[in-house]
């Protein structure tokens, strides 16, 4: 669709000049207390981060250490460990007496880390091919646009599903099929970007000044689209979070005993009846997790965008 | 309708490109499944002798040269011949019920669609009855705490976990209080906790986009315009600005349909719906080559025929694609 | 005179638009945006007045207050504007919905982008009638709006009815608004500056169509312009706006062959004329205000030639130079005797 010049006579934002100052990290910061939710969503991201970075010592026991005396154990119960000691089971223990808040700790390392390795890889590799595609158009636009458009048209689960079926599932694969199948929403935006860039006048005027094809790239194309990348990043973390636990729970994704969050629900749907937690929980972490990067991204990308972020910083 | 010619001939395009899309697809199927071991071996077993496997090597054309064993395949998609299943007929409970006579896996296969079908066209249609007035409503009264709770709900629709949320709708609903069945497939009851699962992702992004694209038109001079003139509200947001804002918003509907139809890969396992999805896992999970290659013929071709829909939905919406 | 043409002078002199102490403001996070700042102002029947003022002066959003286009929050309103006994300020949308599109109507800026791109021109016109007489049928809606596409300039309209926006051309779609605008034979049409999107040649078309129109039907006009040479041309009254604050008001003749206020001057000096060829053309200096940070005294005192101690401290009262003609101006007297 084209994108048409609004000649708006009735919205502020025309009338009043000023407004359009550009935006500092304090005005971010400042618009980020305002929004209790989103506030909530960092915290409960940056928690999340350090629990799964530090697991080992935030863990309150091994997550892979059974107790069957103490397996199926409801949420805040108590029970005499293998060492004899007592032991606290702030969210219960699974079939095998193994401690709920540990394998969801150690889990969180295992979806992030998919999640965000993935996301980098994509990121990179899909940025690049955008920028060179759209700044150097021709055969070379054709031919990535055209692979772009062949993943496009192809859901990516689907795709995932059948490459971890031939090569076979854990983490390094996923990341590889993770990688393959989403370069290509980053090299779309990063495309359109370029293409509506390139022809601005400074890139016109690093050109004139003789700045060569790749600083051009790297200096003036690849900063402007930071912000729009970051959103999309997040967003992708989201996604792929959701996509490890759905292929991980049909068993073509993370290889138990792996604590990974799909697993803890893959295992505690055979247990659906009388252990509620062992479902419950894995899901709820997911939820929160991807809830809480869609609310920041939704919430990143209307600070950043000169017509609403007014509504924003009042 | 008639159609301008420029538009005609994408349509054309279009098809061919899905066309050779699908042939590719298919081919690096058919190539990635020679990879994961030998299909004789799989159906004779373990304990069959080599001579017996290799002559039903001979028998399945296995030891004809690649390039052949290709142009059959090809030959086979053109004609809508995917090969037989290595494991119909076996005692296999998945199998159990079909009535499709032959070991084809293309018919066993097309027998489950309707099934999918049926299930995903009650997800979107749920789905999009419920998105587009809660995006209409959020556009047309942006910033109220109705539009902010309808920001989260959406938002929260599209962080779930379908098959989790899946799990707690039958832990709730069939197993708690009993109203619906967990599992199974017939009546009108069947459909709703599938449906309602596989809708939540759907009316997340169905009603952040019907709102964004409606704020969109609604912040357009024509609308101010037509308000100008008197023109009440609600009529301005549901005539003027809900059809030119129709084309984000059936892309979605669009790309929702897809993703409803790889969602059906897992919520059809969960209730045991006899669709094309279950048919995808059971037959990865057994190592049924052939009929894996039919099963993603299947919904390699769904999604193309959603896409060529979509793009044609344009046409009616778009007047400048019309003939005037 | 005949007794007839005194009781019709006497009908003409009847106000039918009163706007007082018109006041808009925008909430903005760096603090209040002044737009309009108190202007008053009268419309009687059938006659033509003239809102000059560059962009920013505030001229878009009073008429937006009046059409009530302004989205709020953010805008506040206050002050009223009384159009035959009903408030049209701050009322009840099912109130002025009666008023708006129908008696009083407007014709906006571009075109192209205030006419529904999705929706045939029969149809867009039709609605109007479908609105605001719902009494009315289909048939009788078509053919109206045939009718009015004929009476603005627009040949074969039978067939064209059916067409979309894109299919006209820039004037076109301009006539297309003002067959909008007439559709309800209107007291008063507001214009918002109808002509800048447009080619000179077609400029003198529209106008020439506006002020047919206006003879057969007496409706009144409001023109909404920078450009002081179409107000000259086509108005009876006039009132220069600046910084959000009417600077001089009165007959559009008595304000062109003396002006009384430094502002109008410099925009008389900075059109191109004729006699004038050679001469350094003379643009006013400076910028317009901002609108959050309004100067103390006069508006325009930051830019004006002629501005001295009180002007930096002091608002300008309204004061009278001539009949029905004033200016806020500390040394109008002054400024009209030079």
């Amino acid at each position: 669709m084209t994108q048409e010049l609004q000649t708006q006579t009735m919205s502020p934002a025309v009338d009043d000049t000023e407004r359009d100052e550009g935006i500092g990290a304090r005005d971010i910061v400042r618009a980020l207390f305002k929004d209790v939710l989103v506030l909530a969503s960092v915290i409960f991201l940056v928690v999340l981060i350090f629990s799964a970075v530090f697991a080992e010592f935030v863990a309150p026991y091994d997550p892979l250490l059974p107790n069957i005396f103490a397996n199926r154990l409801p949420p805040l119960s108590t029970a005499t460990g293998m060492d004899g000691s007592e032991q606290l089971h702030l969210l219960g223990t699974d079939a095998l007496g193994r401690d709920m808040l540990s394998r969801l700790i150690f889990g969180a390392r295992a979806s992030i880390f998919v999640a965000l390795v993935s996301v980098i890889v994509s990121g990179v590799l899909g940025t690049f091919m955008g920028i060179v595609a759209g700044y150097y158009g021709g055969i070379t636009e054709a031919i990535i646009m055209r692979a772009v458009d062949a993943f496009m048209a192809v859901p990516s689960l689907l795709i995932a599903l059948f490459v971890l079926f031939i090569i076979g599932g854990g983490l390094v694969n996923m990341v590889l099929i993770f990688a393959l199948v989403r370069w290509v929403v980053y090299a779309r935006l990063a495309r359109g970007i370029t293409l509506s860039l390139k022809e601005s006048s400074f890139v016109e005027a690093a050109r004139a000044i003789g700045a060569s094809d790749t600083r051009i790239m790297l200096r003036h194309i690849l900063p402007n689209m930071i912000s729009p990348l970051l959103v999309l990043a997040t967003l992708e973390v989201a996604l792929l979070v959701l996509a490890e636990a759905g292929l991980s729970f049909l068993g073509f994704g993370l290889l138990p005993p792996e604590p990974s969050w799909g697993l803890m629900i893959s295992r505690g749907r055979e247990y659906m009846r009388e252990a509620w937690w062992m479902i419950t929980l894995p899901g709820l972490a997911i939820f929160l997790t991807t809830l809480s990067l869609n609310l920041v991204a939704n919430w990143f990308r209307a600070v950043m965008d000169p017509v609403q972020r007014w509504r924003w910083l009042m | 309708m008639k159609l301008n010619s420029a538009f005609n001939t994408y349509i054309f395009k279009r098809i061919l490109n899905s066309l050779i899309l699908l042939v590719i697809v298919m081919s690096m199927v058919f190539f990635a499944n020679r990879q994961i071991g030998d299909p004789a071996r799989m159906v004779l077993g373990n304990g069959a002798s080599e001579e017996a496997v290799l002559t039903l090597r001979q028998q399945m054309g296995l030891e004809d040269p690649m390039a052949q064993q290709y142009g059959r395949f090809l030959v086979g998609l053109a004609t809508g011949d995917l090969g037989q299943t290595y494991r119909f007929g076996l005692s296999n409970s998945m199998f159990q019920g079909g009535s499709a006579n032959s070991l084809d896996t293309l018919p066993i296969a097309m027998e489950r669609l309707p099934a999918t079908l049926f299930l995903a066209g009650a997800t979107i249609l749920f789905a999009v009855l419920v998105a587009l007035p809660m995006g209409l409503y959020a556009a047309v009264h942006p910033r109220s705490s109705p539009d902010r709770a309808i920001g989260v709900l959406s938002l929260a629709g599209v962080s779930i976990v379908e098959y989790w949320f899946a799990l707690i709708l039958v832990l709730v609903f069939a197993v708690q209080f009993a109203w619906l069945p967990t599992s199974g497939y017939g009546s009108f009851s069947h459909v709703i906790l599938p449906a309602i699962a596989l809708s939540l992702r759907p009316i997340g992004r169905i009603t952040q986009i019907a709102r964004s694209s409606l704020l969109d038109e609604l912040a357009k001079p024509y609308v101010t315009a037509a308000r100008g003139r008197g023109i009440p509200m609600r009529r301005v947001a549901s005539f003027h600005a809900l059809k030119n804002a129709a084309i984000p918003i059936v892309t979605t509907i669009g790309d929702e349909t897809i993703n409803v139809v790889t969602g059906v890969i897992i919520i059809e396992t969960i209730f045991g719906w006899p669709g094309i999805g279950a048919l995808t896992v059971d037959a990865l999970s057994i190592r049924d080559v052939p009929l894996v290659e039919a099963t993603v013929f299947l919904l390699v071709l769904m999604v193309l025929t959603i896409n060529l829909l979509v793009d044609l939905a344009y046409a009616f919406l778009n007047p400048r694609l019309r003939i005037g | 005179m005949a007794l007839v043409d005194v009781m019709k002078d006497m009908q003409k002199q009847q106000t039918i638009l009163d706007v007082h102490d018109l006041k808009v403001s925008f909430k903005t996070p760096r603090g209040h945006v002044h737009a309009v700042n108190g202007i008053n102002f009268q419309v009687t029947e059938g006659e033509a007045l003239g809102i000059l003022g560059e962009s920013g002066s505030g001229k878009s959003v009073s008429v937006g207050a009046l059409m009530g286009l302004l989205e709020s929050p953010p805008a506040m309103i206050s002050g009223s504007a009384n159009y035959r006994g009903t408030e049209l300020l701050n009322a009840p949308a099912k109130v002025t919905r009666k008023i708006h599109g129908d008696r009083i109507s407007m014709v906006y800026q571009d075109a192209i982008t205030s006419l529904n791109p999705g929706l045939t021109i029969g149809t867009q016109i039709g609605e109007l009638f479908k609105v605001h007489r719902p009494k009315m049928s289909r048939q009788d809606r078509r053919s109206k709006a045939v009718e009015l596409m004929e009476a603005v300039g627009i040949h074969s309209a039978s067939e064209r009815v059916n067409s979309y926006p894109h299919e006209f051309s820039g004037g076109m779609n301009q006539r297309i608004m003002i067959a909008l605008g007439i559709a309800l034979g209107p007291d008063i049409l507001i214009a918002d500056e109808p002509t800048t999107a447009l080619d000179v040649t077609v400029q003198a078309q529209i106008m020439k169509l506006l002020g047919d129109l206006r003879q057969q039907s007496g409706m009144a006009l409001i023109l909404i312009t920078h450009d002081i040479g179409l107000v000259a041309e086509n108005t009876d009254r006039l009132m220069v706006m600046y910084g959000g604050r009417p600077v001089e008001t009165g007959p559009t003749g008595a304000i062109i062959a003396k002006p009384a206020h430094p502002y109008t001057i410099g925009l008389m000096n900075s059109i191109p004329q004729i006699e004038m060829k050679g001469q350094k053309l003379e643009a006013i200096s400076g910028s317009p205000p901002k609108l959050s940070q309004l100067p103390q005294g006069c508006v325009f005192a930051p830019r004006c030639p002629m501005a001295r101690d009180i002007c930096r401290t002091a608002v300008p009262e309204i004061s009278a130079v001539g009949p029905d003609h004033f200016s806020a101006c500390h040394f109008a007297e002054e400024v009209a005797h030079d």
